[in-house]
Parts: C-alpha cells; sequence; structure tokens
C-alpha cells in the first residue's frame, strides 16, 4: 500500500481552555480535492495552520508522503512541497503584481534562481488570467483579482497539496464560476488540493469527498451530496433556508 | 413621497486621479432596505465610503435628512445616526471581543448598552465564548460578527454594511439576516453591499445595480431578482 499524501493521526490543538481542533485524523491521498467545511470556529484555518506549520499541535502527528512533519518549521514543509492561502489576504500593496508572485517563487518548494523566479511568476499568473494585471501595484486590485494573486503566490512555490482557505469569499456567482475554472485547471496541473470554503456551490462542484469539522471534531467525511444530507451537517452548518433550497432545485 | 433619509446626487468619487463613481444619484427612505449589487470593481465599497464621509467625493452631494453633508466629517454622519460596517472588518486586534464591541456605542451614553451587548451576543452566539478574549485572535468569521455587532452596538438608524455574508458559514448567514430583518421591521433603514445576489435581492425593497461606477439598473428586489439580465450577470443561470 503507498502512503497518503497527507495525513493526520489524532491531531490536536488547544488555546487556553479552547480545543480549536479536537483529535483530528484524516489523510488525503495524490490527486484528490478535498472540501473542508464546519461552521465559523469550527477550526478549519488551524487545521491548515498545524498541517503547514504555522503552528504545532499539542497532540497527534502530521504525515507527507508517510514522513512524519509534525515538527518541521513551515519554511521546511514549503520547500517539501505545501503551500497555502491565507483568508485575510495581504499583499505588498504597493509591489506591482508580479514582484508580489516573484517573492513566493524565490522562497518556495523550487527555490527558483531570479531569473527562473521570474519566468515561474509569470506563468503562474497566466494560469490563474492576471497576466494583464502583472504590472500594477497590487492594492488597485479588486476583492476577485487579490484573490487570484494569493492563489498564484502559492503556486509559485510549486506545491504538490495546497490548502485553499477561503479562496471564494466576496466573489458573486459569475466569479465563482471563473474561480472555479481555475482551480480545476491548477488540479489538473498535478496539484492536490485541500479546498476551505463557505461557498458551497463551489464546494459541491469540485470536490469529490467533503470533511466536516464543528467545534474542533470531525463529523462527517464522504461525497458532497451524501455530507449534504446529512441531518447533522444541516443542523450545525448549512442551515435550514439551504437545505429546502436544495430540495426546492431538486423537483 | 416621504422625504429621503439618504440622498445622493450626481456623485463622483474616487481616488486620487482616478474616477470610480460617475454621477451616481440615489435615494433611501426611512424604513428602506436597500441592496447594492455589482461585480467586484463595480465601486459598491467606494459608494458607501462616500455616503459615510469616509471618501471625499469630488462632485455632486450627499444629504442626511435633508441637510448637506458632502463637506462633513465622518462624525457629523455618524452623529446622525448613520454608521458604515466597512469591508475587511478593522477591528482593534490588541483589545478584547468585547472592548470591540462597546466602542460601538461609546457615543451614546450608558442607556441600554447592556443589553445591546446581550442582543448581538445572542444574534452571534460563537462570540460569547470569546467575549474576553483578543479581536486579533477571532477566526475569520468571527471577526465579520464583531465588526457587524459593533456597528449594531451604535443603534444606528441607516445602518451601511459592506460584505454582509463574508467569511460566514451558510447557518451565521441566516441567523444574521434574521436579525438584519428583525431590525429592519422595527424600523432601521438598510443599506446593504452583497456579492450574494440571491440573499441581497430577496430581502431587498429597493435594490441598484452598479457597473463600472454607475447605476444601470433599479428596482424592488423580487422584481430585479427575476430580471434576465440580473440572472444572467449575477446569478449565473
Ligand atoms: N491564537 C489563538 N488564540 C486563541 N484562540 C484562537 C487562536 N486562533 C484561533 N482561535 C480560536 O480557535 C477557534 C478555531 O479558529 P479557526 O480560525 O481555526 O476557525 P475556522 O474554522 O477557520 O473559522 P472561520 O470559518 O470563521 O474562518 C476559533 O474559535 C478561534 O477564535
Ligand atoms: N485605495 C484605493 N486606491 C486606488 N484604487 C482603488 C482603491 N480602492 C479601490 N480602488 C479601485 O476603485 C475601483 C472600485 O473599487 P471598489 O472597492 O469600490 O469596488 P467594489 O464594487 O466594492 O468591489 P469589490 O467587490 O472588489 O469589493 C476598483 O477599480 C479598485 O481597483
Ligand atoms: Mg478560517
Ligand atoms: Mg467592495
Amino acid at each position: 500500500m503507498s502512503d497518503a499524501l497527507l495525513r493526520l493521526d489524532h491531531v490536536t490543538r488547544r488555546f487556553g481552555g479552547l480545543v480549536a481542533v479536537n483529535d483530528v485524523s484524516f489523510s488525503v491521498d495524490e490527486g484528490e480535492i478535498v472540501g473542508l467545511i464546519g461552521p465559523n470556529g469550527a477550526g478549519k484555518t488551524t487545521v491548515v495552520d498545524l498541517v503547514t506549520g504555522v503552528q504545532r499541535p499539542q497532540g497527534g502527528e502530521i504525515f507527507l508522503d508517510g514522513g512524519r512533519v509534525t515538527a518541521l518549521p513551515a519554511h521546511r514543509r514549503s520547500r517539501m512541497g505545501m503551500a497555502r492561502t491565507f483568508q485575510v489576504v495581504r499583499p505588498f500593496a504597493h509591489l506591482p503584481v508580479r514582484d508580489n508572485v516573484v517573492v513566493g517563487a524565490l522562497y518556495g518548494h523550487g527555490r527558483a534562481p531570479m531569473r527562473e523566479a521570474r519566468r515561474l511568476a509569470d506563468e503562474v499568473l497566466e494560469m490563474v488570467g492576471l497576466a494583464h494585471r502583472a504590472a500594477s501595484p497590487a492594492i488597485t486590485l479588486t476583492v476577485a483579482d487579490r484573490k487570484r494573486l494569493e492563489l498564484a503566490r502559492a503556486l509559485a512555490t510549486r506545491p504538490r497539496l495546497l490548502l485553499l482557505d477561503e479562496a471564494m469569499a466576496g466573489l458573486n456567482a459569475t466569479e465563482v464560476d471563473e474561480a472555479m475554472e481555475v482551480i480545476r485547471r491548477v488540479h489538473a496541473s498535478g496539484v492536490t488540493l485541500v479546498v476551505i470554503e463557505h461557498v458551497m456551490r463551489a464546494i459541491m462542484g469540485l470536490c469529490r469527498r467533503v470533511l466536516v469539522l464543528e467545534a474542533g471534531r470531525l463529523i462527517a467525511d464522504g461525497g458532497p451530496e451524501t455530507v449534504a444530507r446529512d441531518p447533522e451537517v444541516i443542523r450545525a452548518y448549512l442551515g435550514q433556508r439551504w437545505a429546502e433550497r436544495q430540495e426546492a432545485g431538486r423537483d | 413621497m416621504t422625504e429621503a433619509l439618504l440622498e445622493v446626487r450626481d456623485l463622483r468619487s474616487g481616488y486620487g486621479d482616478v474616477t470610480v463613481l460617475w454621477d451616481v444619484s440615489l435615494g433611501v427612505r426611512p424604513g428602506d432596505f436597500v441592496a447594492i449589487v455589482g461585480s467586484n470593481g463595480a465601486g459598491k465599497s467606494t459608494l458607501l465610503a462616500s455616503v459615510s464621509g469616509m471618501l471625499r467625493p469630488s462632485q455632486g452631494h450627499v444629504l442626511l435628512d435633508g441637510h448637506d453633508m458632502t463637506h462633513s466629517p465622518a462624525e457629523a454622519y455618524v452623529r446622525r445616526g448613520l454608521v458604515h460596517v466597512p469591508q475587511g472588518r478593522r477591528l482593534f486586534p490588541g483589545m478584547t471581543v468585547e472592548e470591540n464591541l462597546l466602542l460601538g456605542a461609546y457615543r451614546r451614553g450608558r442607556d441600554g448598552v447592556r443589553q445591546d451587548l446581550e442582543r448581538v451576543l445572542e444574534t452571534f452566539p460563537p462570540l460569547v465564548p470569546r467575549l474576553h478574549g483578543l479581536a486579533g485572535r477571532l477566526s475569520g468569521g468571527e471577526q465579520q460578527m464583531c465588526a457587524i455587532g459593533r456597528g449594531l452596538m451604535g443603534r444606528p438608524r441607516v445602518l451601511l454594511i459592506d460584505e454582509l455574508s463574508l467569511g460566514l458559514a451558510p447557518v451565521a448567514v441566516d441567523a444574521l439576516l434574521e436579525a438584519v430583518r428583525r431590525l429592519h421591521a422595527d424600523g432601521l433603514t438598510i443599506v446593504v453591499v452583497e456579492q450574494d445576489v440571491q440573499v441581497a435581492l430577496e430581502h431587498a425593497t429597493v435594490a441598484y445595480v452598479l457597473e463600472a461606477g454607475r447605476v444601470t439598473l433599479q428596482g424592488s428586489g423580487p422584481e430585479l431578482l427575476t430580471d434576465p439580465r440580473i440572472r444572467a450577470a449575477y446569478l449565473g443561470v
């Protein structure tokens, strides 16, 4: 049996009395797109922090490709092929878009020399559909384009595993469709994805498998249709209005 | 016709030499629930900033209760009961959640502050255990709840919310809408900018579509919800 690309084994993270991530175990195989959903404060961003090494768990282990990474610093994990986007995007506001991405390329997995970093930056800007804004200062980007920039910065590290933390927040339906296209392209280029999103349309459309966290615990793991009909998930996360709309939509 | 609570006449506004809003006019009557809809970059946030004194319009007028406020500071708007919850939260990260919420009420005396705090916490239960923690440690969605909660603490007459549902779980959006609807029923006038056009239009008594800095459509929410132009451009159907 080959190892999963990512595996969490009984991972726990506390903040004082609060157990933000509580004995969580799951694995992600190479080539998957897995959704991670759950109510506000459920622990989703904390899971991303733990996986990428921004934070350490108090209990449990994390494996990349079967190798233990639990105690490795974030930059080591980045070089091993892990990348993430941040929920609250903070680009270097006055640097051009392209330079923002070059910085990512210089530090990541590939650790490319400058010339290579520039070429890589142009390539990922093309992939996310931001090539035409390459020379603009990041501050002049719209929310949708800022999200694309954040994705490009992560891609410039040439990740094998990419965790997207609400990459579509603040986009309208049309823009969500466009973002889904970009994410499919990224996936097709060989990147394994974990997608955190409150935009359910995107989760349902992108993921074959969805994990649900509530109050730090994993409460569901299954196909999107099954998960969306799970009464626990409806109670804790989706809400009655969403469930009713789905029903109406099926008729 | 009732006199407009908030009136915008031929407004031009932007950043430095860049004009973002071109001759925008709109009226908000007492008790309206107004939705502003438009793509990223259409100028929605710029519009809210320009009608709350955060950004100085280069032309045109903003009237509140018939008073010309165009050259007044943001303070003066707040004093007249207009509260703006900007996009991107802007909490004080080094202060506790409770302190952030109470800041929203600082200008209106102590009366009823505790009750209002209770009501905000009923609307946003995830904030209850976080009350004495630092706002900077909140999850993304919890920060949005805190920012809107702080706005409500000011007991506004007109509440402007930019990106109502940003980062909120579906259940939390339901709870927030329910709360906003209750406040609206009690007489609060509301202006929301919202990317989830379905959610925005279902509730709006009046809606404006902003495209490239100009108002291109207006009508009641339900009217616009069935408009083919809206459905094609914003609902992806
Ligand atoms: N450094 C910290 N100190 C104290 N509490 C924290 C810290 N970081 C996170 N928390 C708390 O841990 C819980 C989980 O937070 P997390 O950011 O992982 O939630 P989330 O699932 O990403 O939520 P959202 O959907 O709102 O982004 C929250 O209640 C949050 O307030
Ligand atoms: N501080 C700024 N400096 C320069 N240009 C800006 C600034 N803020 C916004 N802009 C530009 O003004 C235009 C309108 O932006 P605005 O934020 O008002 O749009 P919006 O409709 O709120 O979109 P979004 O969905 O991105 O929030 C955009 O082209 C944007 O790039
Ligand atoms: Mg989060
Ligand atoms: Mg905006």
